[in-house]
């Protein structure tokens, strides 16, 4: 308990932001759906924009409007903090030399990285809880009737993705000891992966192709119109957490902390 | 039992640096001084020996334990000083040192404010306000809190004024009054030469010799001078014989090695006065480090 409350209050402060940021979009958003939804302006879209978000068809003007919304950079902001996050549980501590004292403590080491994934869990699931909560609160606050069960499943395949990213990342940075450099390629992929995916949904390019891209494994039309994750999207997420999950306890176990 | 007990330990890095077959005893109670230039591997060894790197040969002990399955349990007795050391920044030092102190289980807050007041440092001020020698000395106290049974401190004093190190000199002597093992790794040598009882040195990854301080000092090197009633005689050539220089009838010369054939040496003149002096430790490890000492 003690290594999580640590590592938890190093993040209080970058949670805090996250938080607001993520609440500061979601805002943005739900403040302009009056015009959108009642102005019915999203149907005169171009076909490749609709397509951005996803197979659209057959949903409710504010179920369309909530697809839009997650689609236009909303899955960034979970997404882009669990990569950092992850980044800071040993990358930093190397880079600032940190994890120096920390291992001269008595603890093992796979103490110290249960207790950080736990606070990695705890504040991706904070931000992404805190987008959907200000969405589906603000949009009901509005007076709109949305499938906010569609919607929750939703922000669970967002939250899938985020710890994904953010597990696959932690392993990868067993490898790294430079922050600034990961935090820099780290968060070069994701905005790539995520501005190739929609380059290539506008492009109306099928799943099979876009398979490459995580960003693919978020169907935010079908989601919504199906009211669940399809099974490839969810069992592909979750080998992805698995994968990064070990990957990340077999390196920190062998890692060697030289000068 | 020694306190720290190292046999044949190797761990080389891909550039070729590290350690090679380190042989070394530490014994309980005893102030260890771990000599060595700049990459030497003092570091790699301390490293090692708390389980950040993992050996490649060899085996060691710490307070009788094998560092590689009784890692956790050697960090529970032992409290380590980086050089350099650096703590959250995020935190002030009285919470660095409780974050430490939680993980170890104590909540005896009694010696930190003790440690505190003799080093003279505010433990309520955040870590990026202090300046390196005040983060010294929260390292310091970190490093102690917990009146850990061995201390490997790397660099200790650097950092520090004059006036807070021999604060910190009457503590590792309070410390080793109190039975504790000391392992000081530095290249302040008359730092060694003050606290440590012996004396190890590390070049190129393998020690080079590991005697009592005073020994060290007796057998190496010594200060000559000779004064002979004719003009003195060119040395050069005698082996041992260094920075020789001569002024008229006067010689001076540092010299190493056996002393019996150098009298000899000089006694095959009128010799008028003869002083040998011992030169500070940085003179006999100078020899060390170049080369010049003898191999273990």
């Amino acid at each position: 308990m003690t290594l999580f409350r640590q590592f938890f209050s190093a993040h209080r402060k970058g949670l805090l932001i996250w938080m607001a940021a993520g609440a500061l979009l979601a805002i943005s958003g739900t403040r302009s759906a009056p015009t959108f939804i009642e102005g019915n302006s999203m149907s005169a879209l171009p076909p490749a924009l609709l397509a951005l978000f996803g197979d659209l068809s057959g949903l409710s003007p504010v179920d369309m409007y909530i697809t839009i919304l997650m689609g236009k950079g909303t899955p960034l902001i979970p997404t882009m903090y669990a990569v950092i996050l992850a980044l800071s549980v040993v990358t930093r501590e190397v880079d600032r030399r940190t994890v120096e004292f920390l291992l001269s403590l008595p603890v093992q080491r796979t103490q110290v990285l249960l207790a950080r994934l736990a606070v990695l869990t705890v504040n991706v699931t904070a931000v992404t809880a805190t987008i959907w909560a200000v969405i589906r609160f603000d949009l009901a606050g509005l007076g709109f009737q949305g499938s906010w069960d569609h919607m929750l499943l939703l922000f669970i395949n967002l939250w899938l993705l985020a710890m994904a990213l953010g597990t696959v990342t932690l392993a990868a940075s067993m490898w790294i000891d430079d922050y600034s450099v990961g935090v820099k390629l780290f968060l070069g992929i994701v905005a790539l992966g995520f501005l190739v995916e929609y380059v290539l949904r506008g492009a109306m390019v099928s799943r099979a192709v876009r398979a490459f891209s995580p960003f693919s494994y978020v169907d935010l039309g079908g989601v919504m119109r199906h009211g669940s994750i399809p099974t490839a999207d969810a069992i592909v997420l979750i080998a992805a957490i698995a994968a990064g999950v070990a990957v990340s306890f077999w390196a920190f176990g062998r890692k060697q902390f030289s000068a | 039992m020694p306190a720290i007990q190292v046999e044949s330990l190797t761990r080389v890095y891909r550039n070729g640096r590290g350690i090679r077959n380190v042989n070394l005893a530490v014994n309980e109670g005893e102030v260890f001084g771990f000599l060595g230039p700049n990459g030497a591997g003092k570091t790699t060894l301390i490293r090692t020996l708390l389980g950040f790197l993992s050996p490649q040969g060899g085996r060691a002990q710490v307070l009788g334990l094998d560092i590689a399955g009784r890692s956790g349990d050697i960090r529970r007795r032992v409290g380590y000083l980086p050089s350099d050391p650096a703590l959250y920044d995020f935190l002030n030092g009285q919470q660095n040192i409780d974050f430490a102190l939680a993980v170890r289980g104590i909540r005896d807050r009694s010696r930190v404010k003790v440690l505190a007041d003799r080093l003279e440092v505010d433990l309520k001020r955040r870590l990026k306000t202090l300046s390196r020698g005040n983060k010294q000395k929260v390292a310091i106290v970190t490093a102690l809190a917990h009146d850990p049974d061995l201390l490997i401190l790397d660099e200790p004093t650097s950092g520090l004024d004059p006036l807070v190190q021999e604060i910190f000199h009457a503590l590792i002597r309070e410390e080793q009054a109190r039975g504790k093992t000391i392992f000081i790794s530095s290249h302040v040598l008359s730092e060694v030469e003050t606290l440590c009882d012996r004396v190890g040195v590390i070049r190129d990854g393998r020690i080079v010799t590991i005697d009592q301080v005073e020994n060290l000092r007796k057998q190496r090197v010594k200060y000559v001078t000779a004064e002979f009633r004719e003009a003195a005689p060119d040395l050069t050539n005698t082996a041992g014989v260094r920075d020789l220089q001569i002024h008229g009838r006067k010689v001076r010369f540092t010299f190493s090695g056996g002393i019996e054939p150098l009298i000899a040496e000089l006694a095959r003149r009128p010799l008028v006065d003869l002083t040998l002096t011992d030169p500070p430790l940085e003179e006999v490890f100078r020899a060390f480090y170049e080369g010049g000492g003898g191999g273990r």
